[in-house]
């Protein structure tokens, strides 16, 4: 049991990183408003930015 | 790239169109007059001219086609003669515009210019009436002025027809050159910066009002709420209108809560700035006016004195982190306390086991190293916010710019580095996005290269760790040095850089300088408390990620039972013999079991694997996973090595501040610590960085170079430095 919570917590956060660095790439400006490509997505992600480095 | 207005593919090549263009009574109708032969009626009182005129004249046996239009302080769509005026530029596009201003006048007169040149014209400057200014003790250098401008200037007297030969001369060079140059970027401070960028990527993706002018100029139409740009986009794209019209009010909500200003205030104040410093250095001298300086200017010849000036600025900067060491130095102690209790609280209430570990030596030990720091960063975000709101930044770059020249850079190159954490806690990815602002391509790959020298917020908790563990007596001191080495890498390389594989010209620049205000303490508090939130979700978010991960790698795989066999029969051999030192004995066998589990997890094999290499920098293979980790985010390199040292400890809830780890640890001393900073300055971009460079630079290869050049210089750097640090016994 202790170990199943340790290997989906580690999961999670692997998971959650390689979503957020391929949005990162993606969207390296705007990080996922959309406003680098013109092609939309979330707008929440333009917040990204100010916070990466 | 931004594209000019073009003249309009219509216009008949035989005989080009000028049109003159300048503020009321400054002069134009006299102009036209004495270009065409016309008797147009001309008044010594603004506004004569309400509506275009048109004439002919010929030059050099060529005939040029010359529109009077009205006179305007501005092209925003207030008055009819603005629209008028602005709807010829657009809709017409004249082969070249002359805008002719008052030399005794220049200040206000060149806020049109300034304006033209934002929308990218083909211009020409008429410098008009220098007879009249000359007699009120006011000399103009054209020459000067027109360097520092990039457009030809040409003084003229309209009224006796003094210069309007070479004034045709110019214009039809102009024409012939069939386009206006690239757009004048002026940098309107970070709020509005950082919202023209975005909305200028909506335009230029959707080609929105494209015949209307460049996507720059339609943005700051937006933000000056012109009330026809907006009628227009609203019937080309109403969506996009929408998303624009969001983008100002968010911007404009912004400014009023901290700077109790609105955005059309700000643009005006910011171009003003601009012509304030285009009319220093000797542009304009005046004999008689010597007593009407702003107070802006009083205080600028003292702070921003060729010799005073400088030394004012280190003064400032070594303040800055007296500031932040000495108020911070108590709540950094509170933040470890608590994480230090939430340690215990966990190992009380934990079973022992890896979700302990994780919990304790991943989690808290981790992502409490850099939390630590929120303290430290909330001050030296504060003091910055001062710095930047009462305008004395701009003056730091303005006082930079010089030195920048020097080193191949371009005077907006200074904001990047600025940005991406000169003074120590910016952030390398606006500082890359700030470099857009730069027109020559190469100028702008220098700035982006080397911009990431410089030290971000990411990488203060690594030099503040290490400050606090082996440099506590001289922390302000240690940290301007650590500036210095920064800025002076960083200058270097772009020499090395400009020099070698991006070699080409220097490109004129004029920086802005806005007038001095008082901050608001309300603004103060909004400006710290946006960027200490992000380093907070940052550390809650992202770091906590890296930290799980790395923790993971750092414990798996475990120990084979009959490692750890080994391991409790040496216990059993302790226990069972009479020594009296039985539990110092069983301590070094934890000790050793808890290394030997580091070691021989993933990333401790990769450690010490890359050993073999880094201890020519005194780097332990504990170092190595910490650096590696950085690539991700600079903080994780504090994170990890709390993880590292948490783990390799018998009872990491019971150990003190990792500082205190760190400087207990018999492989670190003070030249390993400077090995590290150095390495740490230089050493690769973090990885949202990289991309951000390999898209403003447009290519991955100036990524992978950005990531490969940093390293190799780091490592070369930090090899010399604890090569000699030991050679002469420094640690």
């Amino acid at each position: 049991m202790e170990m199943f919570l340790v290997v989906l917590i580690v999961a999670l956060a692997a998971g959650w990183l390689f979503w957020k660095i391929r949005r990162g790439v993606r969207h390296p400006v705007c990080g996922g408003c959309g406003g680098c490509t013109g092609r939309g997505g979330s707008a929440k992600g333009s917040q990204t930015i100010a916070a990466a480095g | 790239m931004e594209t000019a207005l073009m003249p309009a593919e219509d216009a008949n090549p035989g005989s080009p169109t000028l049109a003159l263009t300048g503020n009321p009574n400054s002069g134009k109708t006299t102009l036209f007059n004495a270009l065409t032969g016309a008797r147009q009626h001309v008044g010594n009182y603004p506004g004569v001219t309400v509506e275009t005129k048109e004439g002919v004249c010929n030059h050099n046996g060529r005939q040029v086609r010359v529109v009077d239009l009205p006179g305007t302080y501005s092209l925003t769509a207030y008055s009819m003669e603005e629209v008028v005026t602005r709807d010829f530029l657009i809709r017409r596009r004249p082969d070249v515009v002359v805008d002719v201003v008052d030399a005794s006048n220049l200040e206000r007169n060149l806020y049109l210019t300034v304006q033209l040149m934002e929308m990218g014209v083909p211009l020409v400057l008429c410098l008009n009436m220098v007879d009249a200014a000359r007699k009120r003790g006011i000399e103009v250098d054209a020459e000067r002025l027109s360097a520092r401008l990039g457009a030809e200037v040409i003084p003229t007297v309209a009224r006796t027809g003094k210069g309007k030969e070479a004034l045709l001369d110019a214009a039809l060079r102009k024409a012939r050159e069939g386009a206006g140059g690239p757009p004048l970027v002026i940098s309107y401070g970070n709020d509005i910066d950082e919202a023209i960028a975005a909305m200028e990527a909506l335009i230029s993706s959707r080609a929105f009002l494209a015949g209307s002018g460049p996507a720059r100029w339609i943005a700051l139409k937006y933000l000056e709420e012109d009330g026809r740009i907006l009628a227009e986009g609203d019937a080309a794209d109403p969506a996009l209108s929408a998303s624009l019209k969001e983008e100002v009010r968010k911007v404009s909500v912004h400014l009023a809560r901290t700077l109790d200003t609105e955005p059309e205030a700000l643009i005006s104040d910011q171009r003003y700035g601009f012509i304030h410093a285009l009319l220093r250095e000797g542009v304009v001298r005046r004999e008689h006016d010597q007593n009407r300086l702003y107070v802006s200017d009083r205080i600028d010849r003292f702070l921003t004195h060729r010799l005073f000036g400088p030394l004012v600025m280190l003064a400032v900067v070594m303040a800055l982190y007296r500031f932040m060491f000495t108020y911070s130095a108590r709540p950094v102690a509170w933040m470890e306390g608590i994480f230090s209790w939430l340690g215990r609280l966990a190992s009380a209430h934990l079973p022992d086991g890896v979700l302990r570990s994780l919990v304790i030596s991943g989690l808290i030990d981790g992502v409490g190293g850099v939390m630590s720091f929120v303290p430290l960063i909330l001050l030296m975000f504060f003091g910055i916010a001062i710095l930047e709101d009462s305008g004395y930044l701009a003056r730091v770059a303005y006082m930079l710019d010089r030195v920048f020249r020097i080193f191949g850079l371009h005077g907006n190159s200074v904001i990047s580095y600025i940005v991406a954490g000169g003074i120590a806690g910016g952030c390398a990815v606006p500082g890359v996005l700030a470099a857009r602002t730069l027109r020559s391509p190469r100028e702008r790959l220098a700035t982006l290269l080397t911009a990431p020298f410089m030290n971000c917020g990411a990488k203060l908790p690594v030099f503040a760790l290490l400050i606090a563990a082996f440099f506590a007596e001289h922390r302000e001191e240690v940290m301007f040095t650590i500036t210095l080495i920064a800025w002076t890498g960083a200058l270097l390389a772009a020499r090395l850089f400009r020099s070698t594989v991006i070699r080409g010209p220097a490109t004129p620049f004029v920086m802005e300088l806005p007038p001095y205000r008082v901050p608001t303490l309300r603004g103060l508090l909004i400006h710290t408390w946006e960027r200490t939130w992000q380093y907070i979700k940052k550390a809650g978010t992202v770091i906590l990620a890296i930290a799980i991960i790395l923790w993971a790698m750092m414990t798996f795989p475990a120990l084979s039972d009959s490692q750890v066999g080994r391991f409790e029969s040496e216990r059993a051999e302790i226990l069972a013999s009479a020594t009296t030192e039985k539990k110092a004995e069983l301590e070094a066998v934890d000790r050793a079991q808890a290394e030997a589990g580091l070691r021989n997890s993933l990333a401790g094999r990769i450690g010490v694997a890359l050993e073999r290499v880094t201890r020519w920098a005194g780097f332990d293979w504990r170092t190595n996973v910490a650096l590696l980790g950085g690539f991700a985010a600079k903080e994780v390199v504090v994170s990890t090595l709390g993880t590292a040292y948490s783990l390799g400890e018998v009872n990491p809830e019971q150990g003190g501040g990792l500082a205190e780890r760190l400087a207990a640890n018999p492989g670190w001393n003070r030249v390993v610590a400077w090995s590290m900073i150095v390495f740490t300055i230089f050493y690769a971009p973090c990885f949202v960085a990289v991309v951000c460079i390999a898209r403003e630079a447009g290519s991955w290869k100036w990524g992978a170079f950005s990531v490969l050049f940093n390293t190799a210089v780091a490592f070369g750097l930090a090899v010399a430095v604890y090569q000699v640090g030991t050679l002469l016994g420094a640690g």
